[in-house]
């Protein structure tokens, strides 16, 4: 980049910032300096939204004021609020639940509960040293010993037991710390404690409640403690007084919430999330349908967020099953997708293309992936021709839920314009699941979301299983250079490694990834959802009263 | 007021100096039909004086249910009233305004009807429905209008009135329901009664009662009639007039004794001779061939020539006058009955 | 009386046994069982084997039937394994909810359609009948999760009158109660009308007439009470399918009643709360079945008499 590019870039930026621009002029103007419409969309989440219709940018501006009932629209059906065995993170875990270790905007692992930790020189043990003074909401003292008995759950009954399987001990360390011994180097055991269920609890308390942990009883360390827990209607934290405050350092209120509460309520229905904002029932939303954004956009009372989700839509096809195992098919159906017209007409623009299976606003991103899987439908063709098939067909089975369907329907219909046929069978979730991992389609469609990339390769590389993806060896390797790293330098190679191996043996056909799209009204402030968190941070969101 | 007693009295006016209660002029009923209007009553006269009772004799189709509901101005949403008029104590009731007219109807004009079952309101207890009928004309208390309504039942002779109060139509027979009607009609002392076949669903014994009792109310109470059968026999015990309508017109008009002596339309003479046990003793009741004409499909001529025993050359082509005679009976025929 | 009450409460028993066979048998026979909704994908081989032993759900279907009958009978509904609430308590709340809105609906149903329906057939083909026809047939026509859709944009959206969504006061009770009203507004509205067209056909309408009675009283007393037991018996018909709507349109007004709980418990497969949820929807369309008889028996004296004397 010129130094001229650069001023105009900056002058760009400045603009935008004031306002004068719109987001899409910011893009265009962006695209034309040569930037990709990922950087510049990272550049505007950075700029911290802005530029719908003249508006200001979100409000830093003015004092925190105390008081106040936040209410969020949720886009999903509530699941209990459980940190070790939950099915899912829902909104409400980052404003009752806190994590040993968290990623900064940059996607820098920075202090939360945990103030510092270290690698010992073989790369074998990892000593986390707990923040002092810290208690539970049941005002029980929190201490290196409850963390290390957090962890101990989470290494052998936890979600993410799976990831924990080179820490071999945990214990408690000296001058409150925790000290874990690991049987050989896994640098990446990092991203895995920094995830959302490595929330640290109460485990005296868990015990305690039973079945009613999540629902009836969450005794943590977040600013907010649990009121009400009715799923299908509401869900409702409360200002925790006694909250010490908060150990990460891009949070600039450091005592407790000025929120006297949050209430969630789930509005399952996309067009209503819209009119649900406009209307001033809720103060934020998260995922609007896409084709209401622009709608949003133009309302001179919001601000409208836009970041890459933590996600990735991907088609997986069984190996072991016939010509779908061929060489050569993945790539052809890969080839045979155009990503950018999904985007824009599935997602009306408010997604990114994905050709690797990471997003790209990623830290790690390798463009790399871009080169594997462009558009090419006669390379598809010649591919499939020299597989030897003059016509392919299967069934995929997808989880039922519009989005998903209509993005099988575009996919569909570029892969017929090759010559294969994908039947598409979309059924609700509980029916999903057991045949998803039990490897009974010919292929399935599904979206990962999860705060660690490459911790979500691991997993999806063995869904079903290794066999069923073909084995890719390149792929595998990848993953073992990943789980051995032993420096943050070769965990980053390893990500890289790994992209590319997957772009180009594809264990997993990658899609599209969908923007995070967060509206909130503008009485609204301190609201900042990071690139590399799946929920913000609530102690530094205040209200207008 | 003079109680008339002989119908030669009757067949001119009620009272000295005074016109007739009921007087239809010209009275011309058309139906709308999508094919053009249909004129059904057509040019119709006919007097009533103060306690007359008129029969009006047909069979079905021929205008004699629609000429009784001209006159109350209930005729069917497709039926319109195409000129004429019809004179209640000289109020011309078919230019009366709606407000009025439901004012005279019950009050001054009631109605019977052929199926008493049907046309009392089912949902409602018979008492209740008399009540409706006094309360619709006077303000009076409830118990006021009960004891009214008590008092017709007895009048008409329903015994015990007040246990009957209480029953649904449904659970009365078909003359206990038409002594209801005539109960729920005379309960508001109108001046003339509109019967339209009241008789002719109850069987023999009833319907002599009913005859009765019209004829005692009639004396009672100095009641005009106008009685609609298609049954001579029945109009000749309790008539003192008779007018016979055929295809939409009168066709004969007269006393009653006088016309069953000597009827002049051959319509006429067929109808009588039909009435069981009259005329020539014959093992078989004579019917009259054939059928009334559709109101749209009328000859040119004599509307009975087509089913005439003995029509003329004129018949089929001119339409007969309604000729006056002295006895201030009249006749539509070019060939009349010697 | 007594008899007819009694044999609609044997037949209301059974339909209720088979319900609870069916139901029970149902929910744990669809694809995918509460293990599957209720366990992350990340540790689903180790989480849902332990589930379905802690969970019993392990235990064949005729065993938890059959725990599940003997906690009813202790009046025992369970607890929800998503909330830990008491099922009890969610049928208790919820059951409110949906009774305020499915009576707001069955309000605006007669209070709509029957004075505009007697209207209407009063006064034949005029502009009353014409427009009332036409909201019948595009109550009928438009189906109610679009119409919810056009009245949410235009009251809430554009004119800020009323709320998108969620459970308030008043205000929040209108624009659902009009999405699940609007069919049977229109059925309600044709039903009256034919019903009370064909009253004001019949002979008593005539000696009504005769008899000097106002016109008004002719039709909204006389026509209106003859025209009503066939919108008696629809009324049943009709809050049964209130009933079923609520399904529907709780959840697209995310209102927190029965109908947006058991669309919840059944897709998370919340087994607890899913059966009694179900049992209680049973429940309500065999008393309305029942109320709707019995508001035939009493609307109509004629068969009145008939079960008096059978």
């Amino acid at each position: 980049m010129t130094q001229t590019e650069e001023s105009e870039l900056r002058d760009t930026i400045e603009q935008y910032r004031n306002a004068r621009l719109t987001r899409r002029d910011f893009v265009q103007r962006a695209a034309v300096l040569g930037i990709s419409a990922s950087v510049a969309a990272s550049i505007l989440a950075a700029c911290g939204g802005g530029g719908g219709g003249g508006g200001t940018t979100t409000g830093e501006e003015g004092q925190p004021v105390q008081g106040g009932v936040l209410r969020m629209g949720y886009d999903r059906a509530f699941q209990k609020l459980d940190n070790v065995v939950g099915p899912w993170a829902d909104e409400p875990f980052t404003a009752i639940y806190e994590v040993p270790i968290i990623r900064d905007p940059g996607g820098k692992f920075v202090s939360s509960v945990a103030e510092a930790w270290e690698f010992s020189s073989d790369g074998l043990t990892l000593s986390m040293k707990i923040r002092e003074g810290l208690k539970f909401h049941s005002g029980a003292p929190l201490t290196a010993a409850n963390v290390a008995e957090d962890f101990n759950i989470f290494r052998t009954t936890g979600v993410t037991a799976n990831f924990w399987a080179p820490v071999k001990n945990v214990e408690e360390g000296e001058n409150n710390s925790v000290v874990l011994t690991l049987s050989k180097t896994n640098y990446g055991l990092i991203e895995t404690i920094s995830t959302l269920f490595q929330s640290i609890h109460n485990e005296a308390s868990r015990k305690a409640a039973g079945e009613g942990w999540g629902a009836t009883t969450v005794d943590a360390t977040g600013p907010f403690t649990l009121k009400t827990f009715k799923p299908a209607s509401e869900v409702v934290v409360e200002r925790w007084p006694d909250y010490p405050g908060s150990g990460v350092p891009f949070v600039t209120n450091k005592g407790p919430a000025y929120l006297d509460s949050i209430r969630w309520v789930p509005i399952l229905e996309p067009a209503n999330r819209a009119n649900e904002i406009e209307t001033g029932s809720v103060d934020i939303v998260k995922s609007p349908a896409a084709q209401d954004i622009s709608r949003l956009q133009s309302n001179d009372d919001l601000v409208v967020l836009e970041l890459q989700e933590l996600s990735n839509y991907f088609i997986t096809i069984d190996r072991t099953r016939g010509a779908l195992g061929q060489p050569g098919v993945a790539q052809a159906m890969s080839h045979a997708i155009d990503r950018q017209a999904l985007v824009d007409t599935v997602f009306f623009g408010h997604a990114v293309p994905t050709y690797g299976p990471i997003f790209p606003a990623y830290r790690w991103y390798d463009p790399g992936v871009e080169a594997y899987n462009e558009y090419d439908p006669d390379k598809a063709r010649d591919l499939l021709k020299s597989a030897g098939l003059s016509e392919l067909r299967f069934t995929l089975l997808t989880q039922n839920q519009p989005i998903q369907v209509q993005v099988l329907e575009a996919v569909g219909g570029m892969l017929r314009e090759v010559g294969i046929t994908m039947e598409v069978k979309a059924v609700e979730d509980a029916a999903f699941f057991p045949d998803m991992f039990a490897g009974k389609p010919d292929a399935f469609m599904f979206k990962w979301l999860w705060e660690s990339p490459t911790d979500n390769m691991r997993f999806f590389g063995r869904v079903p299983s290794w066999d069923y993806n073909g084995n890719p060896p390149k792929s595998m390797a990848g993953i073992d250079a990943w789980e051995s790293a032993a420096t943050e330098e070769q965990l980053e190679k390893a990500c890289r490694q790994v992209q590319l191996a997957w772009a180009e043996e594809l264990p997993f056909i990658p899609l599209v990834t969908q923007s995070l799209v967060w509206v909130h009204h503008k009485r609204v402030h301190n609201f900042r959802p990071t690139q590399t968190s799946i929920y913000p941070l609530f102690n530094d969101v205040w209200i207008e009263a | 007021m003079v109680t008339p007693t002989t119908g030669r009295d009757l067949a001119t006016v009620g009272g000295p100096g005074r016109g007739p209660l009921l007087e239809i002029s010209h009275l011309s009923v058309r139906l709308r039909m999508r094919s053009g209007p249909i004129t059904v009553v057509d040019d119709v006269s006919l007097e009533i004086g103060s306690g007359e009772i008129l029969g009006l004799v047909g069979e079905s189709g021929c205008g004699k249910s629609m000429t009784a509901l001209a006159i109350m101005r209930l005729l069917p949403e497709a039926a319109e009233i195409a000129g004429g008029s019809v004179l209640l104590d000289g109020e011309d009731l078919v230019r009366t305004k709606p407000e009025r007219m439901r004012q005279i109807r019950g009050a001054e004009v009631a109605m019977v009807f052929q199926e008493p079952m049907t046309s009392l309101d089912p949902a409602f207890t018979v008492g209740h429905q008399v009540v409706e009928a006094v309360r619709a004309h006077e303000k009076v208390s409830r118990a006021v209008s009960l004891r009214r309504a008590e008092e017709s039942f007895e009048r008409v002779g329903i015994p015990k009135p007040r246990e009957r109060f209480d029953a649904y139509p449904h659970q009365l027979s078909g003359g206990l329901c038409q002594r209801v009607m005539l109960a729920m009609a005379l309960v508001t002392s109108p001046r003339l009664l509109i019967a339209d076949e009241p008789t002719t669903a109850l069987d023999v014994t009833i319907q002599a009662q009913i005859l009765e009792l019209i004829k005692q109310l009639r004396t009672e109470l100095n009641l005009s009639v106008l009685w609609i059968s298609h049954d001579f026999g029945v109009v000749s015990e309790i008539a003192d007039r008779v007018a016979v309508m055929y295809a939409g017109e009168i066709v004969e008009i007269g006393e009653t004794s006088h016309m069953l002596g000597a009827p002049r339309h051959r319509y006429t003479r067929a109808l009588i001779d039909s009435i069981p046990g009259r005329g020539e003793p014959r093992s078989l009741l004579r019917t009259i061939p054939g059928q009334v004409p559709d109101p749209g499909a009328r000859p040119a001529g004599c509307r009975f020539s087509p089913r005439c025993d003995a029509p003329v050359s004129e018949c089929e082509l001119i339409h007969p006058e309604l000729r006056a005679e002295r006895d201030a009976s009249s006749f539509r025929c070019h060939n009349p009955v010697a | 009386m007594i008899r007819f009450v009694l044999s609609r409460g044997i037949r209301a028993a059974l339909i209720f046994v088979v319900a609870s066979v069916a139901v029970c048998y149902g929910l744990r026979v669809a694809p995918g069982s509460l293990a599957d909704i209720v366990t992350n994908p990340l540790n689903r081989a180790f989480a849902v084997k332990d589930l379905e032993e802690r969970l019993g759900l392990d235990e064949p279907v005729i065993v938890q039937y059959f725990v599940f009958v003997r906690n009813i009978m202790g009046g025992d509904f369970g607890v929800s394994f998503i909330s830990n609430r008491s099922v009890t308590e969610i049928i208790a709340t919820g059951g409110l909810n949906t009774l305020k809105l499915g009576g707001a609906a069955a309000i605006l149903t007669y209070f709509i359609s029957v004075p505009l329906g007697i209207m209407a057939a009063a006064r034949r083909n005029s502009v009353i009948d014409q427009g009332s026809m036409l909201i019948a047939v595009l109550g009928m026509a438009i189906p109610n999760f679009f119409l919810a859709i056009l009245l949410v944009r235009l009251f809430a959206v554009e004119l800020r009158w009323l709320p998108a969504a969620g459970q308030g006061g008043i205000k929040h009770l209108i624009l659902p109660a009009v999405v699940l009203a609007a069919e049977a507004i229109a059925i309600n509205l044709r039903l009256v009308r034919a019903s009370v067209l064909e009253q004001l056909s019949r002979d008593y309408i005539r000696t009504l007439r005769a008899k000097g009675a106002s016109e008004r009283r002719v039709v909204w007393i006389h026509a209106f009470r003859n025209a009503l037991p066939p919108v008696i018996t629809f009324g049943g018909v009709m809050l049964r399918t209130l009933l079923g709507y609520t399904l529907v349109v709780e959840v697209i007004f995310r209102y927190p009643g029965l109908g947006f709980e058991l669309v919840d418990s059944v897709l998370k497969r919340d087994y607890a709360v899913a059966q009694a949820l179900a049992l209680v929807f049973i429940a309500g369309v065999v008393l309305f079945n029942f109320l709707a008889d019995l508001g035939h028996h009493l609307a109509e004296p004629r068969i009145r008499e008939r079960g008096a004397a059978g």
